[in-house]
């Protein structure tokens, strides 16, 4: 009998184990698609920017480097999503990939928003949005964290997001609206 | 009041005679089904737009609610009108199938629908000639993007071929039209970088393999220049179709890409390369061609070769050697073949006009040598044959000091081609290169005679009798 229980809670174990190891390996599948598609957004904007370096910038470029990176980051937000669902809100790296691409998407918004007041608003949206999945994290905030890449801008080398909202949102015009809204 | 009662009667009679009106959707959609499965697309389309009138009344049926079917009924629907489409290449029915799939990937966000509205729009651009709509590639993108993930992230066969068609549009989106530049090619040249990447997590069979590297160095060559790489690698292509089969139209394609391959080049490097290839083809068409244009097409490629040769100069640095030497060889050549053709097109009435015409062209090489001559500004594969040619130039025009001076450049330079000095002459020549100074003898010796030359004539009449007497040899080995 003993050695029945015994079985089958050795089977029991085993089975926990292997969705365990299941589920971390979904997790780590996960994490390295969230990086690849990050490394795809980063790439996305640093092209937008040579192209905007030049005097020829095409709108309908432009346009279509919105939507692409847009595509990508949509991806970065439906894996996170998934994630938060299956292990909580616990999940640093995530947040983390999943509000830079935000905050890059909200900048590329920015790129545009002069002639597409719509793009404003979407990159405020955006921007409130990255801040609010760091809302009640304790750690140090998304903005002043060093960024696991370089982003080159001309001949600028950016590590930090805080650096290149200064430089691309000069008149604060994001940090305005993101207090207007809590105002 | 009767005739108004007779009137709805017939009516509904009508109404309910019309086809699909007393079936369900049901019965309607497993029909669509089978008639797309066998091909019948017309039948498919009529089907679908009977549902979707039966959805839009008041009371539907139930069916219309249910995602599955009604994404499946657009899917047929866009599917088919791409099929009519395909047959009938009436562009309404491609925006119809266009429409279709976009509402069915509104209803369900299926990345193969995605992959295929977007091929259909960037199919729609290149066909209406509208390079700035990217909307295709933008959709077709997500769709990879989708189906890569659905596959758990790794590129399937299927995948592989979809990212080749993607390949294939973006390019040919970016020289959409061919003779503007809508756009600036840079997310065109983007997404071939990115499609050749996403191809490239997975082993290539070599043929893929060779395709996809082929396009990612087309993307990003000359400055990202994908536009211009497309021409370039066409012009190439043409070129090799020209060469089999030297005829006008041919040369016209060739031409054509080529110089679009110019016109859309970034890099001086490429601009000269361009002008080098023109010039090259155009010789071979006026030597080779059918039915050809000789004056024009020497003209025209005496034209580009001085184009070519103006930024060697302005640019030295930025062009390569081997470039540098093949532009001189071309522009070199163009000048002898245009001289020669003017030097033998001379008629008994316009000879001297012909003649200082060939002269006039000639001179464009030539520069003041510092001792009262003239030289070539620089020396060419072949270079000698034109000092040789501006000689006979020289002697019929009457034209005692430049025939002379070339004759004498031509002797010199055959001389230093060969590795030989005059002792050497009388010793080591070998039959061969004996036959060929003995020309450039025989034209001196021409030309000595006739302006009086007496001491010329006195040094050269042993160099003559050595050289005749060693050619000869080879006649008769030849002849052997």
């Amino acid at each position: 009998m003993a050695y029945r229980i015994t079985l089958i809670l050795l089977f029991i174990f085993i089975c926990w184990q292997n969705s365990l190891l299941s589920q971390s390996m979904i997790e780590t599948k996960f994490e390295q698609q969230m990086v690849e598609y990050e490394v795809d957004v980063v790439r996305c904007y640093n092209e937008l920017q040579k192209f905007l370096d030049k005097y020829d910038r095409n709108i309908v470029e432009m346009i279509a480097f919105e939507n692409l990176l847009s595509i990508y980051v949509d991806r970065i937000l439906e894996i996170y999503n998934t994630m938060e669902r299956l292990a909580g809100s616990s999940l640093e790296t995530y947040r983390g990939v999943a509000a830079r691409a935000l905050i890059f998407r909200s900048l590329t918004y920015l790129e545009r928003s002069r002639q597409a007041p719509e793009n404003f608003e979407k990159a405020v949206n955006d921007y409130k949005h990255a801040l609010q999945l760091y809302k009640t994290s304790t750690t140090i905030p998304i903005m002043n964290k060093k960024l696991p890449y370089e982003v080159w801008i001309g001949r600028k080398m950016y590590s930090r997001l805080a650096d290149l909202l200064d430089d691309k949102n000069k008149d604060f015009n994001l940090l305005n609206s993101i207090k207007d809204i809590n105002e | 009041m009767k005739k108004y009662v007779l009137f709805a009667l017939i009516f509904q009679i009508w109404i309910i005679a019309q086809p699909g009106f007393s079936q369900d959707v049901r019965s309607l959609y497993d029909k669509v089904r089978t008639e797309y499965e066998s091909a019948n697309f017309g039948t498919v389309v009529n089907l679908c737009k009977q549902i979707i009138q039966r959805c839009e009344q008041n009371y539907p049926d139930a069916e219309c609610r249910y995602t599955d079917v009604m994404k499946n009924v657009y899917r047929y629907k866009g599917f088919s009108e791409f099929r009519i489409y395909s047959q009938e290449q009436d562009m309404d029915q491609l925006e119809e199938a266009i429409n279709s799939l976009i509402k069915s990937y509104e209803l369900y966000g299926d990345p193969e629908i995605s992959f295929n509205y977007g091929y259909m729009q960037s199919s729609r651009a290149i066909k209406l000639k509208n390079g700035r709509d990217l909307n295709g590639l933008v959709n077709a993108w997500r769709g990879i993007l989708g189906l890569y993930a659905r596959d758990e992230w790794t590129v399937s066969n299927d995948l592989l071929n979809k990212l080749k068609i993607f390949i294939q549009q973006a390019v040919e989106i970016s020289i959409t039209p061919p003779d503007s530049a809508f756009t600036t090619g840079r997310f065109t040249s983007f997404m071939i970088r990115l499609g050749c990447d996403l191809a490239r997590k997975r082993n290539l069979a070599n043929e893929d393999s060779l395709f996809f590297n082929v396009y990612y160095r087309r993307a990003i060559d000359d400055e990202y220049n994908l536009r211009g790489n497309e021409w370039r690698a066409r012009g190439f292509e043409a070129e090799q179709l020209f060469v089999n089969n030297p005829d006008d139209s041919t040369y016209r394609v060739c031409r054509g890409y080529l110089e679009l391959a110019l016109r859309f080049a970034k890099s001086t490097q490429r601009k000269a390369e361009m002008l080098k290839e023109l010039t090259k083809v155009a010789l071979y068409m006026e030597k080779y061609g059918k039915n050809t244009r000789r004056e024009t097409e020497l003209q025209y490629a005496r034209e580009k070769a001085s184009q070519a040769y103006t930024i060697l100069q302005e640019h030295h640095t930025d062009i390569p050697r081997d470039l540098e030497n093949e532009i001189k060889k071309v522009y070199g050549n163009s000048i002898f073949r245009l001289v020669d053709y003017y030097f033998s097109i001379t008629t008994a009435k316009d000879r001297m006009n012909s003649f200082y015409h060939a002269r006039r062209i000639g001179e464009e090489l030539l520069v003041p040598d510092g001792q009262g001559g003239l030289k070539q500004k620089f020396s060419w594969e072949g270079y000698e044959d034109l000092y040789l040619k501006l000689s006979d130039v020289g002697y019929e025009l009457g034209d005692e000091k430049f025939a002379v001076d070339m004759v004498d450049k031509a002797w010199k330079a055959i001389l230093e081609i060969n590795h030989i000095t005059i002792p050497q002459i009388y010793s080591s020549v070998n039959p061969q290169t004996a036959k060929e100074l003995l020309q450039f003898a025989q034209v001196y010796q021409q030309i000595a005679e006739r302006f009086g030359l007496q001491s010329v004539l006195h040094w050269l009449r042993p160099i003559i009798k050595t050289l005749s007497s060693k050619s000869y040899l080879t006649t008769k080995q030849g002849g052997m």
